[in-house]
């Protein structure tokens, strides 16, 4: 089913894979705070992460298991790599679920902002795509920040503690987090998704300030804010892949 | 002395405080001299020096101060103590130290060494305008002016104090100030300015005493730079340097307003303290709608914008 070769092996861990007919390299990363095995299929290749004992056995043993989900998702990944943002060309840049299209404008610097229900990007004569996806991701995070600082409110009180802090930013795999210093950060993606799927994930987030971890009784915590969570987990596994990938054509 | 910079948060409820609430919740705050073993202290002082109200007013304006006291004790000195503790005990025991025990020792060091670290006083004033809603904090230090609003909302039990929200990312309308475009009545750019890549770690350029219009900036806005900066003149009366994180810095009351004070005969010092804050207090008040509109924030009220 697969060919097992060492590349590098001092340095680089890991396995190749065929994929539908594809020879696809399966990087291992054993991390000191791993428990268990697992695997991870993102717009950069599949990624086994594994506790820093773990036997090459186990590991060999386990992918074989997970083949055919590795398949899976990879193959899902595949249709979407959308076209590269080009300066002056039409594209558009969703918020909250609805595409507002990019007016682009010929300026004497570079400007990016948010105009009734369009973007409006002025680029001067040597401006970049890289600056132009910065200042997009700048203008998403001011966004971002402000929607959810003012929706985090309501779900105050009803917890032990505030966060500490709040921080947007673009995320490769996950879609939140909480640290032990108890701030949250949120993938900045999530202001392509509807407004529910970013409430969702930001009252998941809080629900960690009560049980740090993914127990039943950490559920229960998300049901009784958010009764419908699971509506907007699904969206994220339907359409998250989707959204990353927007992510990244539009941020860099 | 006065005001340098303005850290500015809206005040949707102000209206519900009264003066006399909010003058006795000063009260309950007030600045304690920091205790033995404690690292700081916070709590309100008066605003005219060592005696006097916690709280001083000229029409909408309220000024209040908060007094802080620090101990200072270098981790250097703290460090060498406790190595030196440590060696001795060691050597005593003629076994290392467990964890435990280490710990034990760095807290009696410090326990120790904190009865002789200096203690250093600060002041951060602040003004309340209550016709705008607003609070504006002397300081530049996101830290030190929520560390300011939190003692406050602690002082009277609930207090919205809201950071400024603007509808559009404030660098993309400083760098249409630059660009000498739309700027707003009575606004003029003044000689420095701070030009950054938008890109993560982005290239960095800072103009002092540089005329804003000539090619050079307009070359850097050229190759893509925004404005993170931007030093403005209002009117004749006001300067200072507007960053995109919407912090005054190296505010100043220009010739045109201070004239008035400094040809008047002071009586005494705080005298000419009130009289500078009734100026200042009357020129924010003047200056804020405009500043408002100009980088499109959102109303606390409808009244703060009102001219």
């Amino acid at each position: 089913m697969f060919d097992f070769l060492l590349r590098d092996a001092a340095q680089r861990e890991g396995q190749w894979l065929d994929l539908g007919g594809e020879k696809v390299w399966l990087a291992w990363k054993r991390h000191a705070k791993a428990k268990r095995l697992k695997l991870l299929v993102s717009a950069d290749g599949p990624r086994l992460t594994l506790p820093v004992r773990a036997s090459q056995k186990s590991a060999l043993a386990f992918v074989a298991e997970h083949h055919a989900w590795i398949l899976a998702q990879w193959l899902a990944h595949q249709p979407k790599s959308l076209a590269p943002l080009v300066i002056g060309e039409s594209a558009q840049a969703p918020l909250f679920g609805q595409d507002l299209p990019i007016i682009w404008q010929e300026d004497k610097a570079l400007r990016v902002y948010k105009y009734a229900e369009h973007w409006r990007i002025h680029t001067s004569a040597r401006s970049s795509v890289r600056q132009v996806q910065a200042a997009l991701l700048h203008s998403y995070r001011l966004i971002g920040q402000e929607w959810f600082t003012e929706r985090m409110q309501a779900y105050l009180p009803e917890l032990p503690q505030a966060p500490s802090a709040m921080v947007i930013k673009p995320m490769r795999s996950l879609w939140g987090s909480l640290n032990v210093a108890n701030a949250v950060s949120l993938d900045a993606a999530l202001l392509f998704a509807p407004e529910d799927v970013a409430e969702y994930v930001l009252v998941h987030e809080l629900c960690h300030l009560v049980q740090r971890n993914h127990s039943p009784r950490f559920w229960r915590e998300v049901e009784a804010r958010w009764p419908h969570w699971r509506a907007q987990r699904d969206y994220l596994k339907a359409h998250g892949i989707g959204i990353k990938a927007e992510a990244r054509r539009l941020f860099g | 002395m006065f005001f340098r910079n303005l850290f500015f948060y809206t005040l949707p409820e102000i209206s519900a405080v009264t003066d006399e609430a909010l003058e006795s919740a000063l009260e309950a705050a007030v600045l304690k001299p920091v205790g033995g073993l404690a690292m700081q202290s916070r709590g309100f002082v008066p605003p005219l020096g060592e005696s006097g109200a916690l709280l001083q007013r000229i029409e909408s304006s309220l000024w209040l101060c908060l007094g802080g006291e620090d101990r200072i004790l270098p981790a250097a000195v703290v460090q060498r103590e406790y190595q030196l503790k440590i060696a001795e005990l060691e050597q005593a025991k003629g076994h290392p130290l467990g964890k435990r025990a280490r710990a034990q020792l760095k807290q009696e060091t410090l326990d120790t060494l904190m009865p002789r670290a200096f203690v250093k006083p600060s002041r951060v004033n602040a003004v309340i305008n209550r016709k705008r809603g607003f609070i504006a904090i002397d300081t530049s230090s996101a830290k030190a002016a929520e560390a300011l609003v939190s003692k406050l909302r602690e002082a009277l039990g609930s207090f919205p104090a809201l950071p400024l929200q603007a509808e559009q990312a404030p660098r993309s309308i400083l760098t249409q100030f630059l660009l000498g475009q739309e700027l707003p009545e009575h606004w003029h750019l003044g000689e420095e300015c701070e030009l950054q890549d938008p890109a993560e770690k982005g290239a960095l350029v800072k103009c002092l005493r540089h005329d804003l219009a000539s090619d050079e900036v307009l070359s850097h806005l050229n190759a893509g730079k925004q404005v993170s900066r931007l030093a403005i003149l209002f009117d004749a009366n006001l300067a200072f340097v507007l960053g995109e994180d919407l912090i005054l810095r190296k505010f100043k009351l220009l010739a045109g307003a201070v004239d008035g004070i400094e040809n008047s005969p002071a009586e005494s010092l705080q005298d000419e303290l009130m009289a500078r804050f009734a100026l200042f207090g009357a020129e924010l008040d003047a200056f804020y709608p405009s500043f408002a509109r100009a980088m499109k924030l959102q109303a606390a009220s409808p009244q703060s914008l009102a001219a």
